[in-house]
């Protein structure tokens, strides 16, 4: 049945590496409609490490169950197209061939490294499924397996007899990683991945990507609720704010100087360890109630640079300085001047 | 006089099956912890899964009991005392857990879930209890619209301002908040903890104030105390700014240096101490060394074969903080590096 859909593995061309156009997302009921994600527009370039960072509810997740297109019902994309390369748009191409892509040119690691893997199978038979599953050969299988094993700093042999349980949340986190890199994906979504984990560990993991990322030539992109862990270790952050992003650019550049007020506030909540003590502040107020119909930017209510237009009309990504863009009036307006 | 005081607490935890002809497996999840608390102090427990900071709030919140040592409130031993003195003595001490949404009863609104304490406890008379109720709320920035809503239809940090409520209806003179604002989104946090500044300013009330968050500790604790657990021992005690800047102890160190910095060019000076390993000693095997040093870049022989004592050392500011390790004088750590003025 899957070989009706053989996936085209010509090099693919020079542009982005995944190109999300105006997508919306709705959670719809009888009751209610929720747009969780609302005309987002996003390229990933190859080979970087993308950090989607916002708050619980702003639809990062749900971006990236979109590109999975994985949505759990009621949610459903309403609106724009997700075009990954050759293959097309996402969100358009038959259910087979999806299938297909997923976990092979598309994998992800979903939250909670715990609950990835199936309890009762040790490792080596879990590798062995994955290339079963996507009709390869096991046995090469096993042998990309040690590759990767030993590129996340473990023991291969160790590994491969163990049972999840048999692992600390740490090396669980660096398994699910080697195992979402068995089928040579261009893309690998990772979603909350040092959520679960000390800091230490955290610290490892993060290490780890980077030098993953190079070695493999595959594009991260690195949802959390942290500011400060992509901000250290991606190439460029977006932040998402009530389904849109609000913000995006290098991640130096997004820390220095940031454009959009909640940006600003975000890095500004976070508490230092380095450097002398820093006053943290609170945002006022909460974010958004996405059932409701939204009017003006949706950050209005609580922004401390709040305008009149800010209420009445939604603000675009608008590019601020080469590569950084931010949906921001007032922002675009000192750009102006 | 310390409002709390432990001292030499141990707690052991059976685990899997009971045995029957040898003893059964313990886990032990504290060793020999003391610490006090008086009057408007704040004492920051940090510490990665596992190293026993849930368990010290707990058995400090008298939710659970020691297997050894003694817990004093107001200079007065709870288990010399009577039961029902023991009981009054433990309304002192309340606890905030880190999830708002199971810490409030779902049938129950908010100005229930207020009076009843007020009410249970004898705090006020009968005739004052709304009012009482009205002056909680507007400490923890609520106001009279919130009264008759359900926790459902609250946030989850008018959730937690909630819980802190209810926690200070009894007047306690200690709040242990175990990771409290931890589920709080970053942007809504800081307004909970300027509550529970407020509230310790204006009352007096010390906190235990358990976090995985090492920057966290040092915004809440600023003018307090830092305690560096790592498997059931206190690891570093001292006061926050200098455990911070120079830590004395090879694991806060690794633990502070492991923190990523929002500032891109921080991280890239990072990792000064190179890191053996990420995994926990096992906490059912009796203690032959030091805890620490299966991990320890600079664990020497006596650090497997003799546990070091909690003992004052000079900390970064010449100011003694207490330092499990034996090493802890001829360490070079990373210290805070001078100031640099920022662009």
């Amino acid at each position: 049945m899957a070989r009706q859909h053989p996936i085209t593995t010509e090099a693919s061309s020079g542009a982005g590496a995944l190109e999300i156009t105006g997508l919306s997302v709705e959670y719809v009921t009888k009751r209610s409609r929720t747009r969780v994600i609302d005309n987002l527009t996003l390229t990933l370039q190859p080979d970087e490490m993308l950090g989607v960072v916002g708050e619980s509810g702003c639809g990062k997740s749900t971006l990236a169950y979109s590109i999975m297109r994985m949505i759990p019902p009621p949610g459903r994309p309403v609106a724009g197209a997700i075009r990954f390369g050759r293959h097309g748009d996402l969100l358009s191409v038959p259910e087979l061939y999806m299938n297909r892509l997923r976990g092979d040119r598309i994998a992800m690691i979903f939250q909670g490294a715990q609950s990835v893997f199936n309890p009762v199978r040790r490792i080596g038979r879990q590798v062995e499924d994955v290339f079963q599953a996507h009709g390869k050969d096991r046995r090469k299988g096993l042998e990309r397996a040690r590759e990767l094993l030993k590129a996340t700093q473990l023991d291969p042999g160790r590994v491969l007899k163990s049972y999840p349980h048999e692992m600390s949340g740490g090396m669980r986190q660096r398994v699910a990683i080697a195992m979402a890199l068995l089928l040579d994906p261009e893309i690998l979504i990772l979603d909350e991945p040092t959520s679960a984990l000390d800091v230490v560990s955290q610290a490892a993991i993060l290490e780890l990507l980077v030098e993953i990322r190079q070695r493999f030539h595959v594009s991260l992109i690195f949802i959390t609720h942290d500011f400060a862990v992509v901000s250290s270790h991606a190439d460029r952050i977006a932040v998402m704010y009530a389904g849109h992003i609000v913000e995006i650019g290098r991640a130096d550049e997004i820390f220095r100087v940031p454009r959009h007020p909640y940006t600003k506030g975000l890095i500004q909540a976070i508490p230092n360890i380095r450097g002398p003590l820093r006053d943290i502040r609170a945002m006022d107020g909460e974010p958004p109630d996405l059932s409701k119909e939204i009017v003006g930017c949706p950050f209005a209510p609580r922004c401390p640079e709040v305008m009149d237009a800010c209420r009445s009309y939604k603000p675009e990504l608008l590019t601020i300085a080469p590569g950084h863009e931010a949906a921001c009036i007032r922002a675009a307006m000192a750009e102006a001047q | 006089m310390a409002v709390l005081s432990l001292s030499h607490i141990h707690k052991d935890f059976t685990v899997g099956l009971r045995p029957i002809f040898k003893p059964p497996r313990r886990l032990h999840a504290l060793r020999d912890v003391t610490m006090e608390l008086e009057r408007g102090d704040i004492v920051a427990v940090v510490g990665e899964s596992g190293c026993g900071k849930s368990t010290l709030a707990r058995i400090a919140a008298g939710v659970s009991d020691p297997s050894s040592g003694t817990i004093r409130i107001q200079g007065m031993d709870l288990h010399a005392v009577s039961r029902a003195k023991a009981r009054e003595l433990r309304r002192s001490v309340q606890i905030v857990h880190q999830d708002p949404y199971a810490a409030l009863n779902p049938t129950m609104t908010v100005y229930q879930a207020l009076s009843a304490p007020l009410l249970i406890h004898r705090m006020v008379a009968k005739g004052q209890v709304r009012d009482r109720v009205m002056e909680l709320l507007r400490m923890v920035g609520l106001n009279e619209s919130h009264l008759a809503k359900y926790p459902n239809e609250l946030s989850g940090g008018q959730r937690q301002r909630v819980v802190l409520a209810r926690a200070f209806t009894v007047k306690p003179d200690v709040i242990v908040a175990d990771e409290a604002v931890s589920a709080i989104d970053v942007s809504m946090r800081q307004t909970i903890l300027s509550v529970m500044q407020r509230i310790h300013d204006e009352e007096g009330t010390a906190y235990l104030f358990i976090t995985h968050d090492l920057g966290l500790a040092r915004y809440f604790a600023q003018s307090g105390i830092i305690a560096v657990m790592y498997a059931g021992r206190v690891m570093e005690y001292g006061d926050t700014e200098a455990v911070i800047k120079g830590p004395r102890h090879p694991y806060t160190a690794i633990l502070r240096q492991a923190v990523p910095d929002p500032d891109p060019e921080l991280n890239q000076t990072q990792d000064l101490i190179p890191v053996r390993s990420t995994e926990l000693p096992d906490l059912t095997q009796e203690e032959t060394g030091c805890a620490f040093s299966a991990r320890c870049p600079f664990a020497v022989d006596r650090c497997m074969s003799e546990v070091p004592a909690l003992r004052p050392v000079a900390g970064a500011d010449g100011r003694p903080v207490l330092v499990a390790c034996h090493r802890a004088e001829e360490l070079e750590l990373p210290q805070e590096e001078p100031e640099v003025e920022l662009a």
